[in-house]
């Protein structure tokens, strides 16, 4: 299957499956992808996180071969798939819906693609029982789809997709028609398949928390554009610019402007004159002493201190409000200089009363727990 | 009383059971007036003895029914000879019926899912247009319709100006003319249900399938034509029943030659030449037929999973 690798040198390299390059899509003016770039290794549970709108689900349907790109290469397995039909591509999709064959039985469902793509009936049975095994339906076989809860019909879709071996998945947004309990059970299982199946996995969706459960890699969209790449903890931890802080996680994002830079330690200042270190990433080389920016602090970093605390990275406030959330506790502090920020603690950690709406606190930030966005 | 305006609302078993009779009596009534009584009452005229004039003799007889079938009947001294006059006209019906539905279908279904996969705003446009024609009384249709297909009428003269023939092309009073005008006549009744049904279709079923490795033509086999199959079957029985006992077309456009079972009965009702009980054992039989049809169809479907 790898026989054209050598017509693209990038991708030629064994471990990557999936190499989008400069991927742009038009609808008449408007434009849905710009000129997306990005490499997806084998074996990966790769996810597409963004808000709706963002181009995801066309850069999946894209890899998936429903729609045409603009301009811009697809390859899967350093072959060229751009111009190939979606019938013709060894990739296989979960689709939001499902949308399995309603007139056959889940066992015909499944044994579509295998039909399809001409496997022998003996095999196909014995593919088609083995996938119903691995999502745990096998007395369901010849139950029709309209007589399965939507959980069942999520794992139909699946084993379905699974059935041919693709050497890609695809899935849209397979988890968001199911209730929160149902969901949570399947994020856990959904990963132990892509493990055991040993494919690669490109998964879609809108919530965070789906994505930083289950994927090796994250691809954070929006507008149109990749705004980051990385594992779960590079994007919570160190957002490359503002749209990710803000979409992953709660995030406290204070103006301020660097005073110098040493590598990747800035030191920063506070619109009130209140001086704080922060970290930067080693790629921002357009930041300088005098750069405006914002600081990106979550909520959980910051740490309630006793008043007059000398030390440094100290901001002092007034809590505005104070809201239970069983584990934790979230204040919301007023800082002297007019910005409002959320402050998270665990409440097991506290013996004594959190402060309540009205006293003054000096919050200190946690080493390490403020990065200096640029954009 | 708080009591009382409890019992007034509950409704309990046997008033329901009362109530839901008398509601369904206008129904029965029509049915039973319309339906049943004519059915039975053509029955009882295909046993009874024909009178010259038209009408019947009341006293039994099975002589349309031999009529009907045998040249040498099953009471003389002869051997029994099949009489294959009528038997003819019945298998040309319903060839005729079969090949108007065929062709129904295959025009009908490319329409309705033309129609069914336009923007939502232009489909009551196309519908709209499908209907027209059936403002007009069929009659008037089917004599436009010899008027369009005759040696001298505009379709030969469009013919034979654009070269594409040199002598008037025959079709009126031939087997043509009458499938033109079955055709013409029971189309949008295969192209409205399967219409509806397509316009039902879940067209990520079709993604699906080509995701599946399945082409354009095994997804049309296996996925949609399926799944909008009883909206297909829907319009061949609503093509072929009345198809097969038609009278229009045959009589108008098909001329004397070109008999189907439609006209057979017609002319048995009709002036003094008639033959009531040959006539009533001839819808009977046509009746059976088309029940067979149905039942068929009603056995295959309950089958399914």
């Amino acid at each position: 299957m790898n026989k054209l690798a050598n017509d693209n040198e990038s991708s030629a390299a064994s471990g990557v499956a999936v190499q989008l390059s400069k991927v742009r899509k038009q609808y008449g003016g408007a434009i849905a992808l710009h000129d997306v770039s990005l490499t997806i290794q084998d074996k990966e549970f790769f996810t597409l996180l963004g808000p709706s709108g963002c181009g995801k689900t066309t850069l999946l349907r894209i890899i998936a071969g429903f729609e045409n790109v603009t301009a811009g290469s697809v390859y899967l397995h350093g072959k060229e798939i751009a111009n190939l039909p979606a019938n013709k591509r060894p990739v296989n999709t979960v689709f939001q819906q499902y949308s399995l064959f309603p007139h056959m039985s889940v066992l015909d469902n499944i044994l579509f693609g295998l039909q399809m793509r001409g496997t022998p009936a003996g095999q196909a049975k014995k593919r088609a029982r083995a996938m119903l095994e691995l999502v745990q339906l096998q007395e369901f076989a010849n139950r029709l789809p309209s007589q399965l809860s939507g959980g069942q019909q999520q794992r139909v879709a699946l084993a379905r997709a699974l059935a041919p071996e693709p050497e890609v998945l695809l899935l849209d947004e397979p988890l968001s028609a199911l209730d929160l309990k149902l969901r949570q059970a399947m994020r856990i299982e959904l990963k132990q398949i892509q493990e055991e199946a040993g494919i690669t996995f490109i998964f879609v969706t809108h919530d965070q928390e789906e994505a930083l459960t289950m994927s090796d890699r994250i691809a954070v969209m929006s507008a149109g554009n990749v705004q980051q790449v990385g594992t779960s903890h590079d994007i919570y931890d160190a957002p490359a610019n503002r749209f990710v802080a803000d979409f992953i996680g709660e995030s406290n994002l204070l103006e301020a402007q660097v005073l110098h830079r040493i590598g990747t330690e800035v030191s920063c200042a506070l619109p009130g004159g209140v001086q704080v270190q922060a970290e930067i990433s080693a790629d921002a080389t357009d930041v300088s002493s005098g750069t405006a920016g914002h600081l990106c602090i979550r909520p959980e970093r910051l740490r309630l201190s006793m008043p007059n605390d000398p030390s440094l990275n100290v901001l002092t406030g007034v809590v505005v409000r104070q809201i239970y959330l069983g584990t934790d506790t979230q204040l919301v502090v007023k800082l002297a200089e007019g910005q409002v920020v959320q402050v998270r603690t665990q409440n097991a950690e506290h013996n004594s009363a959190l402060p309540t709406a009205g006293s003054s606190v000096d919050l200190t930030i946690q080493p390490g727990g403020v990065r200096f966005l640029s954009a | 009383m708080a009591g009382g305006t409890l019992q007034n609302t509950g409704v309990d078993g046997a008033a329901f059971a009362g109530l839901r009779h008398r509601l369904l009596f206008p129904s029965w009534l029509t049915i039973g007036v319309l339906l049943v009584i004519p059915v039975l009452l053509m029955l009882v005229y295909s046993f009874l003895t024909k009178e010259f004039r038209g009408g019947v003799v009341w006293e039994f007889s099975l002589a349309a029914y031999d009529q009907f079938f045998f040249d040498r009947g099953l009471f003389g001294d002869e051997p029994v000879k099949i009489e294959w006059t009528y038997i003819n006209i019945f298998i040309r019906s319903i060839v005729q019926a079969s090949l108007a539905t065929v062709f129904c279908l295959l025009i009908g279904f490319p329409t309705a899912y033309y129609i069914a996969t336009r923007p939502a705003s232009s489909r009551a446009i196309w519908l709209f247009m499908i209907t027209v024609p059936y403002w007009v009384n069929l009659l008037i249709r089917t004599v436009s319709m010899k008027f369009l297909i005759r040696d001298t009428g505009p379709l030969n003269h469009w013919l034979m100006q654009a070269g594409l023939i040199s002598e008037p092309f025959h079709i009126i009073n031939t087997n043509i003319a009458v499938q033109l005008g079955l055709f013409y006549s029971y189309l949008p009744f295969m192209v409205l249900p399967i219409y509806a049904a397509v316009e039902r279709f879940d067209f990520a079923l079709v993604e699906a399938a080509h995701d599946l490795y399945a082409n354009r033509w095994t997804t049309l086999r296996r996925i949609l034509i399926p799944v909008v199959r009883p909206g297909v079957i829907a319009g061949c029985i609503l093509v072929f029943v009345p198809s097969l006992g038609a009278f229009l077309a045959p009589d108008l456009l098909g001329g004397a030659k070109n008999f189907m079972i439609g006209s057979l009965i017609e002319e048995q009702f009709r002036g003094s030449a008639g033959n009531w009980p040959f006539g009533a054992a001839a819808s009977m039989i046509l009746l059976s037929l088309v029940l067979l049809v149905l039942m068929y169809y009603a056995r295959s479907e309950s089958r399914r999973p």
